[in-house]
């Protein structure tokens, strides 16, 4: 039992030698954050670099750092209005991109080393039916989670309007909104990473039955598969944000501590990724061996039944 | 019943009030002129949210001048439906709270009877007026004629009955649950103010409409106040706890207040009643004290400060935040005391208000404050270093001076009580936590009061001037700004220029004189000006009666080589060639030439922007790390500067102290020429590429983030 437990999770971080897969996702990541922070820099420039307040910023001089802070905002308000939308955009283009390569890391993983036309091939070939399946999942994500939060908030208004705040009741029933919601989260998402990794098994299936399969896949390992999922959240989570974290807390006034500061950075853009390929690693081992069943279980047969040939016809 | 007398009782209260303070000139809080004394009994019916009460009003006429007519506040009809002035100009919500829309959230009083001096009742003569022009169903300023005109300095005592339905809190006052907040709750009359009171030409009502955006004002006097409710409350109220009274299942709290302006109150059956003192000798720390001394010029023991009876009010589940209150109320206790005067009274509540009626808090009454709602959510590692509970503690215990004893007129002049505390807490509040008092984060970053307050002064148009009656703003956010934000930051300009000295003198001498009673702009600025010496009109025309703008920048700054003569030239002793300056033989090698050290012009031009004409300090610091201060004469608009030196001119800055907090832009005071050197070395470039880092590191998380849709 332990063996079968661990097994999808040990091949997941043994999927983390893919190292290609990770820097180019953290590749990616860093070039959308590029982009998307580029209208701030000339305002760095013409107020950070050419005025004091670099200087009070970077030394966090007392007083003076944070009203050159606050005043850096409302100097360069539109900079920074130019900023969030192209980094909204560029979310966008990172959700695209991840569309794309799910695509081709699916094919690859497990299978030993791969040059990146294998890994953009399958990608390629993949791609409107990892956005079918987004789109899918979304639906699903925004229908369920509207009816259990929108549900939950006015069952809650409705139950506990008299009881103060600090009632067990109030503690509760918010606790319950927070993980009910998670566990919805993490149940799509486990179908919705099955559904595009069907295509590893079944190159042509179609979007709705990719589904199929991946409900199949799953059924009678829910626990499983959710604890591994959870496994990978919290993996990837505390990488993720200690290093996040850790790159806040460094001062990083001269040079070489800024350079380190933006190692740190990177780090923490690596670890999401690295996350990412190891949960994928996880899935393949997780699905292959139920993938045969699993894709039975899609195939549509109809049947046409021989109609027995009308009395006194005889046959030839 | 009511009585009439027209004895004269004024030259008697003066006489004794110029001879105590004759007694102790150094004594903060000189007794208040008695106008009113309250005595009220009311009932609280727990379930149908309502009050029942009698009160018996004793008024004295404080002018020369008869009165036919008596003002009154029933201010608890500013709740009373949708076509309020309050809820007109609110739009029914007010600092982020809505007021609720079902038929059990309305509030509303009924003055029921009013019997004046011959037994007659005045109610149905009485009638609901619009002093300010405001929405004619608007029924919280009552009139009420009189039979016979009070005469000058005679008083009136009238007996009325009340009954009144609180409102669900939203703004201040009412109730949530079984919590009850309950403030501007009875019939109070209002400020009649003779001729020369706050640059008055004539006496008359100083009576407003409860608005969106005004505070309180009315007479200091004496109360006595009886509040019953169902025993199984707790309750707390203006003023100090005389008896306690069963009577089945009901218990009478009565309290007194003398020298007071106001009575507010709270019941609840779940609070957490903690009571502490504040004992001088532990909770003032000796530096604190002596910082005080040195700034009032005054000996420590001149500034003794006086025990104190608290009581914190804690709701439950709010336990976390027992020290904080407690501590930060001392603090302010030993602030205010220390530097403006000792608290007079025995006794201060400070309340926690539950976190679904936050609409109760941050608000003052006498001897009696709401603090900010404690969530939780504040007493986590991350968020325990935002200082909202101090802030909120030490600005509304702040208000027992700015509004509480030094009486001003908040619906007029609203700047001289939320405005002048803001300043006293910043003061406060850095004096207990540094430079960051307002908030400090992990990673050592954090913020002051003092940014945050230009922040809000630079983020906002400058529409208003400081001075303008509460409701004759252009805007709510202008009312605040002009109200609390940007006197602070007048305040602190004052400072820094009349120094720390004389600014805390002056101040304290501003409370000392105006100690219960009700000045005005102008009192202020005469109190000013007396103790520092300097004429200070600018400062009233430009930035409190004006919306005078300062905003001193580095215009332009550039550094080149010193060029000197070169060339062939006809002088009085005949033809030369120079070479640098220097007189060569034109046969002369060119390498056998003397090398001249180099030399540098530096100009600078830094201007005014604004259009309120102050001086400035200008500082020009150069690569080998020379610096050169110029004071910029306060009539100037600009000024260019020319400096020859061996080396380059690394920044230059205008104001690099920080001295003028009225400056609108600080990002446009400095510019930056060279890398630098030595004593002059600036590291902007390096800061520029480490938050261009920072923005892009947050924009790639960002992405990340989205991964879980993808």
């Amino acid at each position: 039992m332990m063996i079968d437990e661990r097994g999808p999770f040990a091949r997941g971080l043994d999927a983390l030698s893919h190292w290609k897969l990770v820097f180019l996702l953290t590749l990616v990541s860093a070039i959308l954050g590029i982009s998307g922070a580029s209208p701030i820099y000339p305002a760095l420039e013409e107020h950070v670099a050419d005025t004091l307040a670099g200087d009070h910023m970077i030394r966090n001089a007392p007083t003076l750092a944070p009203a050159d802070v606050l005043d850096f905002v409302k100097e360069t308000a539109p900079a920074i209005a130019g900023a969030r939308a192209a980094s909204r955009w560029a979310g966008l283009l990172g959700i695209a991109i991840q569309i794309f390569l799910a695509g081709g890391i699916i094919g690859v993983l497990g299978r030993g080393p791969f040059g990146f036309g294998q890994l953009f091939e399958p990608a390629r070939r993949n791609f409107w039916h990892n956005a079918k399946c987004c789109l899918i999942f979304l639906c699903a994500l925004f229908i369920a989670l509207s009816v259990w939060v929108g549900g939950g908030f006015y069952a809650r208004r409705k139950m506990f309007a008299t009881s103060p705040p600090d009632a067990a009741s109030h503690r509760v029933s918010w606790w319950v909104l927070v993980v009910g919601a998670f566990l919805i989260y993490a149940v799509l998402s486990i179908l919705y990473d099955f559904a595009r990794a069907a295509r590893r098994f079944s190159p042509t299936i179609g979007a709705w039955r990719s589904f199929r399969f991946a409900r199949a896949a799953v059924a009678g390992a829910w626990g499983r598969a959710i604890r591994i999922w959870i496994a990978w959240f919290v993996l990837g989570g505390i990488g993720w944000i200690g290093l996040l974290f850790a790159a806040w807390l460094m001062p990083a006034v001269s040079l070489p501590a800024v350079l380190v500061n933006f190692a740190v950075m990177l780090a923490a853009l690596a670890a999401r990724s690295a996350a990412r390929v190891g949960e994928w690693g996880s899935w393949i081992a997780f699905l292959e061996p139920r993938a045969r069943r699993a894709a039975a279980s899609t195939v549509r047969i109809r049947y046409t039944v021989a109609q027995a040939p009308p009395p006194g016809i005889q046959a030839l | 019943m009511g009585k009439f007398s027209g004895r004269s009782w004024m030259p008697a209260a003066l006489a004794a009030a110029a001879a105590l303070a004759a007694a102790n000139a150094s004594a903060a809080a000189p007794p208040s002129p008695r106008i009113v004394d309250y005595r009220i009994q009311v009932a609280l019916d727990p379930d149908r949210k309502t009050l029942e009460g009698t009160e018996h009003l004793v008024w004295r006429n404080p002018s020369g001048d008869p009165i036919p007519e008596l003002r009154f506040h029933t201010y608890l009809n500013a709740f009373k439906n949708n076509r309020t002035t309050f809820m007109l100009e609110s739009g029914g919500q007010l600092r982020g709270d809505e007021a609720g829309s079902d038929p059990e959230d309305w509030g509303w009083i009924d003055v029921l009877s009013m019997v004046g001096p011959d037994g007659r009742d005045l109610r149905p003569s009485s009638r609901f007026v619009q002093p300010d022009g405001n929405a004619p169903s608007d029924e919280t300023v009552l009139a009420v004629p009189l039979a016979a005109p009070v005469p000058p300095h005679g008083e009136i005592a009238l007996d009325i009955k009340f009954h009144a339905k609180l409102p669900r809190v939203f703004a201040r006052t009412g109730f949530v649950r079984d919590y009850f907040l309950v403030g501007q709750w009875f019939p109070k009359i209002g400020v009649y103010e003779p001729a020369g009171v706050r640059e008055r030409k004539s006496g008359g009502w100083n009576c407003h409409a409860f608005h969106a955006n005004s505070e309180f004002y009315a007479d200091y006097g004496n109360w006595d106040v009886s509040i019953d409710v169902p025993s199984k409350f707790v309750v707390g109220a203006t003023g100090k706890r005389v008896s306690e009274t069963k009577n089945g299942a009901r218990t009478t709290y009565r309290y007194v207040q003398d020298n007071v302006h106001d009575f507010a109150w709270t019941a609840d059956p779940r609070w957490i009643s903690i009571e502490f003192p504040f004992d001088p000798v532990k909770d003032v720390r000796p530096e604190w004290t002596a910082k005080a001394a040195e700034e009032l010029g005054m000996d420590a023991h001149e500034l003794a400060l006086k025990p104190i009876a608290c009581r914190l009010l804690l709701q439950p589940g709010h336990e976390w935040a027992r020290d904080r209150y407690i501590a930060s109320t001392k603090l302010g206790i030993a602030f205010y005391g220390l530097w403006y005067g000792a608290y007079p009274y025995e006794t201060l509540t400070v309340v926690d208000p539950p976190d679904d009626a936050t609409g109760s808090g941050g608000m003052e009454y006498p001897t009696f404050i709401t603090g900010d709602a404690a969530s939780p959510i504040f007493d986590h590692w991350f968020s325990r270093g935002i200082r909202g509970i101090e802030l909120v503690t030490v600005h509304e215990y702040g208000h027992q001076y700015w509004y509480g004893m030094v009486g001003s007129n908040e619906f007029e002049e609203s700047w001289l009580d939320e405005g002048l505390n803001d300043d006293s807490e910043h003061r406060a509040m850095s004096l207990a936590y540094g430079p960051r008092d307002t908030a400090t984060f992990p990673g050592g970053i954090g913020v002051d009061s003092i940014s945050l307050a230009h922040a809000e002064y630079a983020h906002q148009p400058n529409l208003d001037p400081i001075r303008r009656c509460a409701w004759c703003f252009a805007t709510g956010g202008s009312y605040a700004i002009n109200s609390y934000p940007k006197v602070g930051l007048f305040m602190a300009q004052l400072k820094n220029d009349l120094g720390p000295r004389r600014f805390t003198r002056a101040q304290r001498e501003y409370f000392r004189r105006w100690s219960f009673r009700h000045p005005g702009t102008k009192d202020f600025f005469d109190t000013f000006e007396d103790v520092s010496g300097r004429d200070l009109s600018t400062y009233r025309r430009n930035v409190v009666e004006g919306t005078g703008l300062l905003d001193w920048s580095v215009v332009s700054a550039k550094t080149t080589r010193a060029e000197s003569d070169d060339g062939v030239f006809d002088r009085a002793g005949g033809r030369v060639t120079l070479d640098d300056g220097r007189e060569v033989s034109p046969s002369a090698a060119k390498g056998s030439r003397p090398k001249k050290p180099k030399s540098y012009v530096s100009i600078v031009l830094v201007g005014n922007l604004g259009d309120w004409a102050h001086g400035a300090v200008a500082r020009l610091v150069f690569e080998d790390g020379a610096v050169v201060e110029r004071r910029i004469p306060a009539a100037a608009k600009w000024v260019r500067y020319r400096a020859t030196s061996g080396s380059r001119l690394a920044y230059a800055v205008v104001d690099p102290e920080r001295a003028n907090t009225w400056d609108r832009d600080r990002l446009n005071d400095s510019k930056v020429l060279g890398t630098g050197k030595g004593a002059a070395d600036t590291i902007g470039g390096r800061a520029a590429v480490k938050y261009g880092g920072w923005a892009s590191f947050l924009s790639a998380v960002w992405t990340q983030i989205l991964w879980a849709l993808a």
